[in-house]
């Protein structure tokens, strides 16, 4: 089950692709992709032929990079990394 | 003769008799219909009707639910519509 490509097909977000990435009870799955990460009735998935290679509870980033190379386009923006802010140096007025 | 306003049959009217015995005429607004599933013919819920001006302040998101083919199918029909087009 794990890895495989999924639409959901209610709520508000019918019709976005998701992955399986964990099993919860026997009829939840926990989805990731192209929507925020939640636990989902399987009877509100379509199952696709399509399977990714994920590991069990993998992080949002990889199921995204998963999904890039089986060329399913990503439509959320993944999280930017945070830059470090550099320390402002008074050495110009110390000169 | 009653108010210009009134003239027009944009308001409904509706004959009442009064406990005094006199006719009155009251002017309402007229029903609106309701929104319909364009495959199955169903009822659609979470969607406003009404005249144009209560609607006009209604918020973008309360007229209508926020999901895909949302005022147009009923939520049964969007999830066979859904399949269809991925089973091709």
């Amino acid at each position: 089950m794990i890895g495989r490509v999924v639409v959901k097909l209610s709520g508000k977000e019918a019709g976005r692709t998701a992955v399986i990435v964990d099993n919860v009870e026997d009829n939840f799955v926990v989805i990731d992709g192209n929507l925020k990460r939640r636990k989902c009735n399987l009877s509100h998935l379509e199952l696709t032929e399509a399977v990714l290679d994920i590991k069990k509870g993998a992080s949002t980033r990889e199921v995204h990079d998963a999904m890039k190379k089986a060329s399913i386009k990503v439509t959320i923006p993944r999280e930017k990394k945070v830059k470090e802010v550099k320390e402002k140096t008074n050495d110009k007025r110390k000169k | 003769m009653p108010v210009p306003s009134r003239r027009s049959r944009t308001l409904r009217r509706v004959y009442v008799k009064t406990p005094g015995n006199k006719n009155k005429i009251l002017y309402k607004l007229r029903g609106h219909s309701r929104a319909k599933c364009s495959s199955c013919g169903r009822l659609l819920h979470g969607i406003k009707t009404g005249p144009s001006s209560i609607i006009r302040n209604i918020s973008k998101s309360g007229k209508n639910p926020k999901r895909m083919f949302a005022g147009v199918l009923c939520g049964n029909c969007t999830k066979l519509e859904i399949i269809k087009r991925i089973r091709k």
